[in-house]
């Protein structure tokens, strides 16, 4: 960003009263002088941010730049001393490269907490991706594995073990109590352990490993070792989540808990959280990863990630040139792309979905109410709803829905594992067949449809579902429940509804969109049928992918034909960044924001 | 006058104790539970939601709950957030200063509109200038604060591609930091300065109709001096007194307000802690503005107290 803040208004009046102070003894001459000297002390504070023309020089050609090391290239340099090499942003050249600078970007809303292996909200990741590093991470499209503090893929000499050869020389930031210490293999062992740990209010990604690993063996300095207990199919997934990242363990001994520090080995050193209104970063010098032209990472001097939650708002930061990077609400993208020329723009499919759900139940404790347990009744509502409709009434734009339709618990952006035909899609006719079946009668079925009242598209959602439900099967006495989010969790933690429409969050490994809500071990969502939780729990134990691809779609397709749920779509979210901000990737959601490669171009 | 000083600081005593009763036990009948929200967004298992309960303190009887939070507040401890663990205190030691700032713009701005377009109004009753002032009044007590808030930030990105600044800046930027504050507080400034145009349009036209007035008048005094010196000082006495009592008012306007201007005040920290549920914050915000409130019309009382003899003895 031009206008950079860091230099405070009040020790310029001090400089500047200084130089009028010598002004007096030294006469107009000297004091312009002194002046100029002042001016140019200032901008060489400033344009010493900038890089050097000749920084780049040397750099490779930008096919070479673009070589991402992958699951299927990935190999060799175990133990080596070089710098993992970081490929650039598509169309990207590394010759032309600009240092120095602030890039600021939006987030949506804030973390609650800074400690990555607890905190429950996605905002974390922004932060945690640039201050941390975990051993492997995914691409920003989440298609594919890459290594981040690990050499290479892991050896696996059976199913059920990981070998890992780690970076050599890597240093923690140089922040107190840490300092510049080598990250090790013991810290592998420390954080994927913490993070895994049993104790009540520090569960959230918990699940990834706990009960799961039969060992984790620090073999050397740089290599370690994990044990599963049984084949874990998403073993990788787990260890390459952004929530899985590396962290030292004095800072934890220090301060506790990481809720308001954050000390790791990434491109990042956090200066400063202020609450509601930005948390800001600076370049860490001795960041092990450069690109391949050997230019060392990241690009940018500081990094100020801004909490702006209202849309409208976040659009007229964007225009105002006080953001470099966003993702804006999809109403506000044509207004952001019409005001600002040549900004760049992507509409990419959110992990955050929606879809209409029925009472769920556990087959022991909770079961369903009746004419929920009537598996007519159920279809009748999921094919009564025109998932296509709703995506083109409340997610018009230019006409058309702003999204993509899915068709499964699993999102389609998250090939091959994502179900690619409708198996119980909108067909009136047969789901008022299936409701006269059931024997409800539409006249004095009497329910609600519950929802967290986030937004107003949330509003909208419910009402246009609510006029379909009454259109295609005349339910005239289904209501709509607007809650806020405590009260509707309260209801939907006891199973307590008929009807609701919901926002989860889905993820790259099938096992964590399949477990955690259809699964044996699910809790706040769970569907009591025992052969699906038999396909999921087998899905998960299978660590070939091939194998494992139609386990997982046949669970999905049991799920689907079950009708637990309308599995209805993922609206887009729209991508921005100013036309000077170049070697961004546009990542998928909020699951990877580090910004090691992005550079300020103006 | 001691009396009644003391009989004032009895009174507003009663009143914090029963908004710290009050605070207390509604916040716990709000539908939905901080310990559900929290198990929902961990992946707990419901087995563990006791265990969660019970580290959390709110595993204890209600009134155990109330002697400790009361034990905390009298040795100056609120609390810690149930999310973020950081102190209730320290977050209202940053942000309190924030939300005041905005409080006094917002005062100053609709004062300084309010009093002398109500003093015009009265002194040029039914005129044009009138009729302008007393609709303007209306329009202000009658728009609410967050559509023009709304509008601001919307109508000037289409026309002009402009926008009020929203990032919030520190004192060590002193334009940046006023320039900041001015779209919030003047929004905030328009219902308070509505209702302030009107009084002293009613308490002056009060006023100009006394006998003094007529004296001052009949003596040969300049308009000026009668309307300043004689009128004006008089008529500002409820006048005052309405703006103290507007503090609760503000309060209440800079929580969506902070919202869509992006102020991290109290407004923000009430707002977040309502959504989450989080009991020691709400309850940290919501007796921390009580007691402000009760301190602000205890001394709107005193000062009335002193200002006119006639209620001190009442």
């Amino acid at each position: 960003m031009g206008d950079d803040r860091s230099e405070n208004y009040w020790l310029r009046l001090a400089n500047r009263q200084f130089s009028r102070r010598r002004l007096l003894g030294t006469g107009i001459g000297g004091a312009a002088a002194l002046g100029l000297a002042a001016c140019g002390s200032s901008n060489n504070n400033k344009t010493s941010n900038k890089p050097a023309a000749s920084s780049a020089a040397g750099a490779a050609s930008p096919a070479a730049g673009n070589k991402a090391p992958t699951q299927a290239n990935t190999g060799g340099q175990v133990g080596a001393l070089t710098a993992t090499v970081v490929p650039l942003a598509p169309g990207a050249n590394a010759a032309n490269v600009k240092k120095g600078g602030t890039f600021v970007v939006l987030n949506g809303g804030e973390p609650r907490t800074l400690d990555p292996h607890f905190d429950t909200f996605p905002f974390c990741t922004a932060i945690a991706d640039n201050v941390y590093n975990a051993v492997m991470k995914f691409t920003p499209d989440l298609t594919k594995i890459t290594t981040d503090l690990a050499v290479a893929m892991p050896e696996q000499p059976d199913d059920k073990t990981y070998i890992f050869k780690l970076q050599q020389g890597v240093k923690f930031q140089d922040v107190q109590p840490v300092g510049p210490r080598e990250f090790t293999a013991d810290d592998v062992k420390y954080s994927i352990e913490r993070q895994a740990t049993n104790d009540p209010g520090k569960f959230q990604h918990g699940y990834y490993f706990r009960d799961k690993l039969d060992s984790i063996q620090v073999v050397d300095k740089y290599t370690v070792k994990f044990v599963t207990k049984a084949q874990y199919a998403p073993f990788m997934s787990y260890i390459a989540s952004p929530w899985t990242v590396i962290v030292p363990h004095e800072a934890v001994e220090k301060f506790g808990d990481l809720t308001a520090n954050a000390i790791g080995t990434g491109p990042f050193i956090f200066d400063s959280w202020e609450k509601n209104v930005q948390t800001t970063l600076h370049k860490n010098p001795n960041y092990f990863r450069k690109d391949a032209a050997g230019n060392a990472l990241p690009y940018v001097d500081k990094l100020t990630i801004k909490y702006v939650v209202d849309p409208q708002a976040q659009l007229n930061q964007f225009v105002q040139g006080n953001l470099d990077a966003g993702a804006l609400q999809f109403n506000y993208a044509k207004q952001a792309s019409d005001s600002v020329k040549g900004a760049n723009s992507q509409a990419v499919p959110s992990q955050f979905w929606k879809e209409f759900r029925t009472q769920p139940w556990d087959g022991q404790k909770y079961m369903q109410k009746a004419p929920y347990t009537d598996i007519r009744f159920r279809q009748a509502l999921v094919q009564a709803i025109d998932k296509q409709e709703v995506l083109d009434t409340v997610y018009s734009l230019n006409g058309k829905g702003d999204g993509i339709l899915t068709f499964g618990p699993i999102l389609p952006i998250y090939k091959p594992w994502a179900l690619t035909s409708e198996l119980a899609g909108f067909d009136p006719k047969k789901a008022l067949d299936m409701l006269k079946a059931s024997g409800v009668d539409p006249n004095t079925f009497s329910d609600q449809i519950i929802f967290a009242n986030q937004t107003s598209i949330d509003q909208q959602v419910g009402e246009v579902i609510l006029a379909q439900l009454q259109k295609n099967l005349g339910l005239k006495k289904v209501s709509l429940m607007p809650m806020q989010l405590a009260e509707y969790y309260n209801k939907t933690y006891a199973y307590d509804y008929g009807m609701s429409h919901h926002t989860p969050l889905n993820s790259p490994d099938p096992d964590e969109n399949l477990s955690s809500y259809f699964g044996r071990t699910s809790t706040f969502y769970k569907w009591g049928n025992t052969q699906i939780w038999d396909l999921i729990d087998k899905q998960g134990i299978t660590v070939d992918p091939q194998a494992r691809l139609p386990i997982v779609q046949d669970a999905q397709k049991m799920i689907v034909q079950d009708f637990p749920m309308a599995f209805l779509y993922t609206a887009n979210l729209h991508l921005f960044t100013q036309p000077y901000v170049k070697g961004w990737f546009f990542p998928q959601d909020l699951y990877d924001g580090r910004v090691e490669t992005v550079w300020i171009d103006k | 006058m001691l009396d009644y000083i003391v009989r004032r600081i009895i009174y507003a005593l009663i009143t914090v104790m029963l908004v710290l009763i009050a605070t207390f036990s509604i916040i716990r009948l709000l539908p939905g539970d901080v310990v559900t929200l929290m198990a929902h967004q961990n992946n707990y298992a419901a087995a563990d939601e006791h265990l969660l309960r019970h580290q959390l303190g709110l595993d204890k009887s209600i009134p155990v709950q109330f002697k400790d939070w009361i034990g905390g507040v009298l040795h100056g401890n609120f609390g810690r957030s149930l999310w973020t663990k950081q102190t209730v205190a320290s977050e209202l030691r940053r942000r309190f200063p924030i939300t005041a700032e905005l409080g006094l713009m917002a005062v100053f701005f609709g004062v300084v509109l309010a009093v002398p377009v109500g003093i015009l109004s009265a002194i040029r009753q039914d005129t044009l200038a009138d009729y302008v002032a007393r609709t303007a009044a209306v329009a202000f007590i009658s728009l609410p604060s967050f559509w023009v808030a709304t509008l601001i930030l919307t109508f000037p990105l289409i026309w002009w591609k402009w926008s009020p600044p929203l990032t919030y800046v520190g004192w060590s930027h002193p334009f940046d930091h006023l320039t900041y504050y001015l779209a919030p507080a003047i929004c905030l400034a328009t219902t308070l300065a509505g209702g302030v145009m009107r009084l002293t349009r009613t308490a002056m036209l009060d006023v100009v109709r006394q006998d003094y007035i007529r004296t001052a008048w009949s003596k040969g005094l300049r308009e000026r001096s009668v309307l300043v010196r004689h009128a004006t000082k008089n008529a500002m006495i409820p006048v005052v007194t309405i703006v103290g009592l507007q503090v609760a008012l503000i309060f209440g306007g800079t929580v969506i307000l902070e919202q869509i201007f992006q102020v991290p005040g109290v407004g923000r920290f009430f707002y977040d802690a309502v959504l989450n549920r989080d009991y020691p914050a709400l309850q940290g915000v919501v007796f921390f503005i009580a007691l402000i409130v009760v301190a602000t019309n205890l001394l709107v009382d005193l000062a009335y107290g002193l200002l006119d003899p006639r209620i001190r003895y009442a």
